[in-house]
């Protein structure tokens, strides 16, 4: 019995050894495939006088290679990995919508000024002031659909964190749902080996999505949580992930998980990793770019509009406003209670940051906190003018708890639109002119060099210069307050009513200069020369930046972000690689390997027939001497 | 280590994949012949390289601008060469007229050419620029500067005077109202003017003079009355604006100078008894008006010698004209040359900001091309020894 009996044995043990090994090959394209093998033991020996016999072999168990440290250092390394992908991706878009060098703002701006020259050049030619209002609406269209496609980007992101949650949602549900067979099956003192490699291919799909901590349990169960640690998956329970509005800025979705039926939303800069990490890490950086080509926007239009309403057009009428653009956006949050509404102007452009800001009211105390580097200033009462910002109460009166979200140029871009499409209303000259008396004996000339903004009201009333002598005049008219004796130098500059003259020249006792209306002055170019100034002029960041500057700034800000996540990028792919090898050099199945065992096993199968042939050999020799007595 | 076999896969079609990539990086780097595709590729120079086009773009602006007063500063230029030769020509016939020879009638006909520069300089200060408008009419430009009003002319244009920024910092006149040109000249010699009363009855003829003295000046008008007593001539000179007695009871010769607190002049012929010439302090005359004047002179049914006086001063009054057009020929032309420096120097600025630009954007194609050699090669090579490797299975030599 014992031969014949140890040959089976043997017989089952290379069979499944082969089994086990078919299994191999076959899954060796499965993700998240650990290669098994068979743990094959002697079976209990049978003793006898002469010592113990052995009685073959036994399969103890299948088991996988599996290494728990490599699997989970492979699943940190993907949430990594993705969330760098993805967010140097979706950078990219913003990168390369400002990459095109002869289509981007940057040609739009310097055709704008181009044709603020041209028409400096020829005030009253039309077809120049026709070219700056196409220009100026070339721009406008410009910043327009820079800004819609931003907008779209932020569009993305949405759809991303809710494709995202969903996905998170599926596999949860897989998970629990494998937990639960998991636990049965363990009960039984096998391991469920192919269960097991499902669940760590489910983790694993969860951690493209997000950073998610996993923690086994003793009944072979696995707890996955989420943020500050919010359970998605508790064996075989699982919890809803939700995207919703963020009360906050209702244009953006926020991620929380449900709590019944109530949504709570992970604290801030609690989900990283994956996906959604990435969405929400570029919505930063997205809304940096909007608010600081909004700030250019904003910029622009404001000093140009400043400038051309100090100005007298073409038909002899002080200029109007060349762009509109919207002001600041405030966004109550929807859960406030209180009813007050608030107002916010831009008072100064210079101040001007590319942040936002948080408005919170706590009872007493308001807290303002810019968002980009969370400085906080506390006031016991409003209007406040904070970063060139004047926040207000308009109306009502907040409750405790309430905040706002106060966005000052986030609108600018979007808005950004020209008013004049009459080529005549280019306000090109200043409203005011100086005259030399002709009776002048003296060479003294006076010039108007400079009307600045704001408009005055008395900037056209008639002023007359009179010398008194050589070196000293009074200045009589409304507005100037009438001043005498002052003391002339030659190339000096007088500023009244908000205009400034040059004086120049030899004037002689008696000789007199009015200044007085424009009227006809079709061939003034000063104010569209002031305009062209804006060209270069620092308005923006404290006056160390021109609308090209902040531009420029936005660009390598954008290039730099892009730049370091895609080398970061690249960087989290060698190591997602390395720990994918590492884990795979345990783990994975190598066909050669499998080959070598099909053989091994192959070859044991046929030893362990031969074996049975030698019982059943032994058995016949046995039976041919019974027979043959 | 070991090594899986979806490893092997894996990674070789992940590297391929790769390699891949930056070939189609660097084939469209050569097609565009951009260095950057995207300001990512090199943050620092995107931003320098919009700053430098910006820069480029001012500096081509200004080139237009120095274009656009070229063209507005030559036109000027011509037209005030042009109203120098007229004066020019005007003064000689002026001093044609002076020939005593001359009857009335050849001065009539020197009128009649005269009247005729008078209508040329009005169309000459009412000229018209490329575009149309008028070049003297300050701001006005739309408006006729200058228009014939009775006999005398008006301005209807201002000073304005534009200026358009040539350079950087740098804003030169182009235009300027023809008033200060045209209408305020300084009539006389420049700082006083002469003339025989109207009602003088002797042979005087008083010359346009000239000043001896500067720092003597008062700016006081003066007169001389003459007294012819016993054929004896004398004159006093009394100071009209102060109403006071210079000098009395002179004594006269003819043709010598006489001087006056810093002014000199010239009395020649032989004044009769109650004969006065006044001696004036220069106020501003248009050239419209002093031409009218000359011809008002010739015109003129008056002695000789009044009419002589009247062509002297109409004489000097065109050489103060000639110069005021030559001050203003000299302004525009040192702003013309001054732009001709500035287009030699804006035109290297935009070569340099060019170069710099090609610099910070542009594709070394040697290096592109070289770049292009290894990273085929790399694939190649990778395809090849993937080709290899996946073509190693043991199962392949089991029968």
């Amino acid at each position: 019995m014992s031969v014949l009996s140890i040959g089976i044995s043997g017989l089952g043990a290379a069979q499944s050894g082969i089994a086990t090994t078919s299994h191999n090959i076959s899954n060796v394209n499965t993700p998240g495939y650990s290669r098994q093998q068979t743990v094959q033991t002697t079976n209990t020996p049978m003793y006898s006088g002469g010592g113990y016999f052995g009685q073959g072999v036994n399969i103890a168990s299948v088991q996988r290679a599996y290494n728990g440290f490599l699997v989970a250092q492979v699943r940190e390394a993907q949430s990594q990995s993705s969330q760098m992908d993805s967010l140097s991706a979706q950078l990219q878009n913003i990168d390369n919508l400002l990459a095109d060098p002869s289509a981007g703002l940057s040609p739009m701006l310097d055709n704008l000024f181009s044709a603020v020259n041209t028409v400096s050049a020829s005030p009253s030619d039309p077809a120049s002031r026709q070219t700056l209002v196409a220009s100026a609406q070339t721009l406008a269209s410009g910043f327009t659909s820079l800004s819609t496609q931003l907008t779209s980007f932020g569009d993305q992101a949405n759809a991303a964190i809710s494709q995202s949650v969903s996905t998170m949602n599926a596999d949860a549900a897989q998970l629990a749902q494998i937990n639960g067979q998991i636990v049965v099956a363990t009960a039984g003192g096998q391991p469920p080996n192919d269960l097991m490699d499902q669940r760590d291919a489910l983790l694993q799909d969860m951690a493209k999505q997000a950073r998610i901590s996993v923690v086994p349990t003793a009944d072979g169960g696995t707890n996955v949580f989420l943020g500050n640690g919010q359970a998605l998956v508790l064996g075989s329970q699982q919890n809803q992930l939700a995207a919703q509005a963020d009360p906050a800025d209702p244009s953006q979705l926020t991620v929380g998980i449900m709590v019944g039926s109530t949504f709570q939303a992970f604290a801030a800069g609690s989900v990283s990793g994956g996906s959604i990490g990435a969405a929400l890490a570029f919505r930063q950086t997205l809304q940096q770019t909007q608010n600081s080509l909004g700030r250019v926007a904003a910029g622009l239009a404001q000093s140009f509009n400043a400038q051309q309403d100090v100005g007298q057009d073409l038909n002899g009428n002080p200029g109007t406003d060349f762009f509109a653009v919207a002001g600041p956006q405030i966004l109550g949050n929807s859960n406030n209670t209180g009813s007050a509404s608030l107002s916010a102007t831009i008072s100064n452009y210079g101040a001007l940051t590319t942040s936002d800001y948080k408005l919170a009211y706590d009872g007493t105390n308001y807290t303002l906190t810019r968002l980009s580097d969370n400085t906080q200033q506390t006031f016991a009462s409003l209007p406040q003018t904070v970063d060139g910002v004047d926040i207000d109460l308009s109306s009502g009166t907040p409750a405790a708890g309430d905040s706002f979200l106060i966005e000052p140029t986030r609108a600018a871009a979007q808005t950004f639109t020209t008013l004049i499409t009459d080529p005549n209303k280019v306000a090109a000259a200043f409203p005011v002119r100086a005259a030399v008396t002709s009776a002048n004996s003296g060479s003294g000339t006076a010039k108007i060099t400079g009307v600045t903004p704001p408009a005055d009201p008395n900037v056209s009333q008639p002023v007359t210069i009179t010398f008194t002598s050589a070196t000293t005049f009074d200045i009589s008219g409304t507005g100037t307050g009438n001043p005498t004796g002052l003391t002339y130098t030659p190339g000096m500059q007088i500023s009244y009513n908000g205009w400034t003259a040059t004086l120049a020249g030899a004037p002689a006792n008696g000789d007199t200069f009015k200044v007085g209306p424009n009227t006809g002055g079709s061939g003034d170019n000063g104010n569209v020369n002031a305009l062209a100034n804006l060209q270069l002029a620092k308005i923006l960041s404290g006056g160390t930046a021109s609308f090209s500057d902040a531009y420029a700034q936005l660009v390598s800000n954008v290039g730099n972000q892009t730049a370091a996540t895609i080398s970061s990028a690249s960087a989290q792919k060698s190591v997602l690689t390395n720990a994918t090898s590492a884990e795979q050099s345990v783990s994975g199945v190598n066909l050669d390997e499998e080959a070598a065992n099909l053989l091994k096993y192959q070859q044991a199968y046929q030893a362990a027939s031969k074996v049975i042939s030698t019982a059943d050999a032994m058995f016949q020799s046995i039976l041919s001497v019974i027979s043959s007595n | 280590m070991r090594i899986s076999t979806s490893m092997i896969y894996d990674l070789g079609s992940a590297s391929m994949a790769d390699q891949q990539s930056a070939l189609f990086k660097t084939q469209e780097q050569m097609s565009s012949s951009r260095r950057m595709l995207s300001p990512a590729d090199d943050p620092a120079a995107a931003s320098t390289a919009l700053k430098v086009s910006q820069g480029l773009a001012v500096t081509q602006q200004q080139q237009a601008n120095q274009q656009a007063a070229n063209s507005t500063l030559s036109q000027a230029e011509s037209v005030m060469g042009s109203t120098s030769d007229l004066l020019q020509s005007a003064t000689q016939l002026l001093l044609s007229a002076q020939n005593g020879t001359m009857s009335q009638s050849d001065r009539d006909a020197v009128v009649t050419q005269l009247q005729g520069m008078q209508q040329q300089l009005l169309a000459l200060a009412n000229s018209r620029d490329g575009a149309g408008g008028y070049l003297f009419a300050g701001y006005n430009e739309n408006t006729q500067p200058f228009v014939q009003n009775g006999s005398s002319v008006a301005y209807n244009g201002d000073d304005g005077v534009r200026t358009l920024e040539v350079a950087p910092g740098r804003s030169m006149d182009v235009s300027s109202g023809g008033a200060d040109t045209f209408m305020r000249v300084k009539n006389g010699n420049g700082v006083f003017a002469t003339a025989a009363g109207a009602g003088n009855t002797g042979g005087g003829v008083i010359d346009s003079g000239s000043v001896t003295d500067p720092s003597a000046l008062t700016g006081h008008a003066y007169q001389l009355n003459f007294s012819v007593s016993g054929g004896v001539t004398t004159y006093d000179v009394l100071d009209t604006t102060a109403g006071t007695t210079v000098s009395s009871g002179n004594a006269f010769t003819a043709g010598s100078a006489i001087t006056v607190d810093g002014q000199q002049f010239t009395v020649g012929g032989q004044p009769g008894n109650g004969d006065n010439f006044t001696v004036s302090p220069s106020s501003n005359e248009s050239m419209f008006q002093m031409l009218a004047d000359g011809i008002a002179a010739l015109k003129s049914g008056a002695s000789p010698a009044v009419r002589t006086s009247a062509v002297n001063s109409a004489v000097a009054n065109m050489y103060q004209a000639q110069n005021q057009i030559s001050l203003a020929r000299a302004a525009l032309g040192s702003n013309m040359a001054e732009i001709t420096t500035l287009t030699s120097i804006s035109a290297s600025a935009s070569t340099t900001q060019q170069t710099r630009l090609g610099d910070l954007t542009s594709l070394d194609y040697n290096a592109a091309t070289t770049q292009l050699t290894e990273q085929t090669t790399a694939l190649q090579a990778a395809q090849q020894t993937f080709g290899k490797i996946s073509k190693m299975s043991l199962f392949s030599y089991l029968a």
